[in-house]
């Protein structure tokens, strides 16, 4: 089936499987690899994107259900190494150790960070209660989150 | 059998499609990781999210009337619920995480009717009734009726929900508390208070296959409550590995007696 959707400004037609997953239609058809296939069950957020400007879990929604809607990706526009002040928060914060969960965490934290400004530790915990990462135990995690609001907020 | 995939425009095309054969797609949450995992068969989805009807929170004479649709996130942060039924915000602020309440939705919720879940055991004490419609006509079933059993429920194969109305608890008390073992898995325990001037309610779910009720009056004794919440846990016990039968009966206790003191304004256990 014929669906259409704006992808990081861009206005595409993909040809979708019924049952396709919109992580699978993003990687595959759009080669926007960034956002990751975790867990399969909305639990990890490895795959979370923007849609309609709300954080989802990719995995765990058809491609067909996008259609007319507009999705943002971690890539947003941007051609590697380009980052945004996030994504080298991270860097310089090693918050990550295999980077698996890394593109997602930083969709939540653009989000989180989009509504509110100037979060506190637990804010920022429950901002990210939906990305799982087994490798750093969340402390690098959570100082690139607070450098990024602090630089922000000129602190 | 090929898959199919319709995401009609308005309630009478979605009736057309409801044909006692379709899977009905609302936030996804609960199907889409089952069909991922290729557990259900799932030849024809008919997703709900395109029909402006089923969304929306509204004012409804004494009720509030929820759109099937309507998303944990929008209940969570509604000023019409927060001033209504503050217990359901409460309730729906700690399912999941940002991302699952996102497109998670309370007629989703209730089509499943998990043992336990937050809303399930909160609409439950609210009195809430629900609005089913299907090419047959529509009807209105009050929830503690509608959840049958353990992830059974009063729907037809042919019927959807259309929307949820909850009647206001202002002019009176209310409590919820959720008990969870990990963050943004499904709670152990989950109990509500609501207390009017004229009436009361008690549920607790996640002992049992459906909430334990206990009508409270404008007075009630507390542990005498407490003992009616755990004589029916004994009497249809719900347990699984990590959280065994007993366990779940002994924080049924605990729980409901968290919700009757916070409702009464008394000091916290």
């Amino acid at each position: 089936m014929l669906i259409s959707v704006e992808v990081n400004g861009e206005v595409v037609t993909w040809d979708v499987d019924p049952r396709e997953t919109l992580i699978d239609a993003i990687r595959e058809r759009a080669r926007l690899t960034g956002a990751h296939v975790g867990c399969r069950s909305a639990s990890c957020g490895a795959c979370t994107l923007s849609l309609d400007g709300l954080t989802v879990k990719s995995c765990c929604l058809l491609a067909a259900e996008a259609d007319g809607r507009t999705i943002r990706t971690v890539e947003d526009g941007r051609t590697p190494p380009e980052v945004d002040d996030i994504q080298e928060a991270f860097i310089a914060a090693q918050g990550m150790q295999c980077g698996y969960c890394t593109p997602g965490m930083v969709m939540s934290v653009r989000h989180l960070l989009a509504q509110n400004p100037d979060p506190s530790d637990d804010e920022i915990r429950r901002g990210l209660a939906g990305n799982l990462c087994r490798c750093t135990g969340y402390v690098n995690i959570l100082k690139a989150v607070r450098a990024v609001r602090d630089a922000r907020l000129g602190r | 059998m090929p898959a199919s995939f319709a995401a009609p425009r308005t309630l009478p095309e979605l009736l057309t499609e409801l044909d006692g054969e379709a899977t009905i797609l609302a936030g996804g949450m609960t199907i889409m990781p089952l069909l991922n995992r290729g557990i259900g068969r799932a030849g024809k989805i008919v997703s709900l999210s395109g029909i402006p009807a089923l969304r929306g929170i509204a004012r409804s004479g004494d009720s509030v009337r929820f759109g099937a649709m309507a998303t944990h996130s929008e209940i969570a942060s509604d000023p019409i619920v927060a001033e209504h039924v503050p217990i359901l915000a409460t309730a729906a602020a700690g399912i999941g995480d940002v991302q699952v309440r996102n497109r998670g939705t309370i007629g989703g919720v209730a089509a499943y009717g998990n043992a336990g879940a937050d809303y399930v055991t909160a609409l439950t004490a609210l009195g809430a009734r629900v609005v089913v419609a299907s090419r047959r006509g529509s009807r209105e079933v009050a929830f503690d009726r509608f959840v049958l059993g353990l992830r059974r429920t009063d729907l037809a194969r042919d019927e959807v929900i259309v929307a949820v109305e909850v009647p206001s608890t202002s002019g009176g008390r209310t409590a919820f508390e959720r008990y969870f073992r990990v963050q943004g898995a499904a709670p152990t325990i989950t109990a509500a208070a609501v207390l009017m001037p004229d009436r009361g309610r008690l549920a607790v779910g996640g002992a049992t296959p459906t909430p334990v009720i206990v009508e409270l009056g404008r007075e009630f004794d507390l542990a005498a409550t407490l003992d009616a919440v755990d004589e029916a846990c004994a009497g249809r016990p719900f347990g699984d590995a990590h959280n065994p039968a007993p366990y779940r009966r002994a924080m049924a206790r605990n729980f409901a007696a968290r919700v009757l003191r916070h409702a009464r304004e008394e000091q916290p256990c």
